[in-house]
């Protein structure tokens, strides 16, 4: 089976390791390996391959494919190429210079706890309780997002609705890191801690390349 | 501003570099296997698992970690 790596435009022809094979289409070249069974779904691995993906993507733009996609043969991979070329074109166009911050965000939650003259302790308290703490959270994200605007041109809330990622050029990247730093220090109620510089893998979803 | 919930830049970024590859990236549709599960489960698994060393650990870093300081 073939285990798929990474887009990278056509002409980055520089592969970081011997394991690696390039198949071109259109512009664009995909990156995979040739493998006799799954990979590997432990940590030690992913781990593993995500560092290899952020090598390439400090070289060259990079569209991660996620980990753990694979295909049955080489005539597989030939149809899916032609068929994404183009949109994979695109996209790196629209990503070279860009890395991808993730943004946590956790707010003080004293005001989720109950209340000690909270008498009723009935559902609908709790419900409020949980209802302002929502709120909270989505302001403060408004707060954040307009923090970075300067520096993101686009960003993602991923699933657990406390990481927001953020695309910025990477010379842009230290300054994002400042803002959200100096914004938190203006705030009691709120932690942040910023990872990265990452390859886009939030930016590479379908609606990005449709 | 309390520093006890979020575990050390380190460990987040690994925790981040692990759930980016297997939440984001392309997505091929077609005859494509995933073989692990679904991103929420396996977040979850993995702050599961820090949750152990960041209670032990020391005071936690609640400014930004440098870009590209932290898996490096």
């Amino acid at each position: 089976m073939i285990l798929l790596h990474a887009i990278v435009p056509r002409e980055a022809t520089v592969l970081p390791d011997a394991e690696l094979r390039s198949h071109a289409a259109g512009d664009v070249a995909v990156l995979y390996e040739h493998r006799d069974e799954p990979p590997p779904s432990d940590r030690t691995a992913v781990l593993a391959h995500g560092r290899r993906v952020v090598a390439l993507a400090e070289r060259m733009p990079v569209l991660p494919v996620r980990y753990g996609t694979t295909l049955t043969s080489r005539e597989e991979l030939f149809a899916v190429a032609e068929e994404h070329a183009t949109a994979w074109s695109q996209r790196l166009a629209q990503l070279t210079g860009r890395c991808e911050l993730v943004v946590h965000l956790e707010l003080d939650e004293r005001t989720d706890e109950p209340a000690e003259d909270a008498a009723d302790g009935s559902g609908r308290a709790y419900l409020l309780r949980r209802t302002e703490a929502v709120r909270r959270q989505d302001r403060a994200l408004d707060d954040l997002r307009a923090v970075l605007a300067p520096w993101s041109e686009e960003t993602r809330l991923l699933t657990d609705q406390r990481r927001l990622a953020v695309l910025v050029l990477r010379t842009d990247a230290d300054a994002a890191c400042a803002a959200v730093a100096d914004w938190a220090a203006d705030r009691a109620d709120v932690e942040t801690l910023v990872t990265g510089p990452w390859p886009p893998f939030s930016f590479c979803d379908e609606a990005a390349l449709s | 501003m309390t520093v006890d919930r979020i575990p050390s830049g380190e460990q987040v970024a690994l925790v981040d570099l692990v759930d980016r590859l297997i939440g984001g990236g392309v997505v091929v549709t077609g005859d494509v296997v995933l073989s692990l599960a679904g991103v929420d489960l396996v977040y979850l698994g993995l702050r599961l698992v820090l949750a152990p060393a960041h209670r032990v650990g020391p005071a936690v870093v609640t400014s930004p970690t440098p870009a590209g300081g932290a898996v490096r």
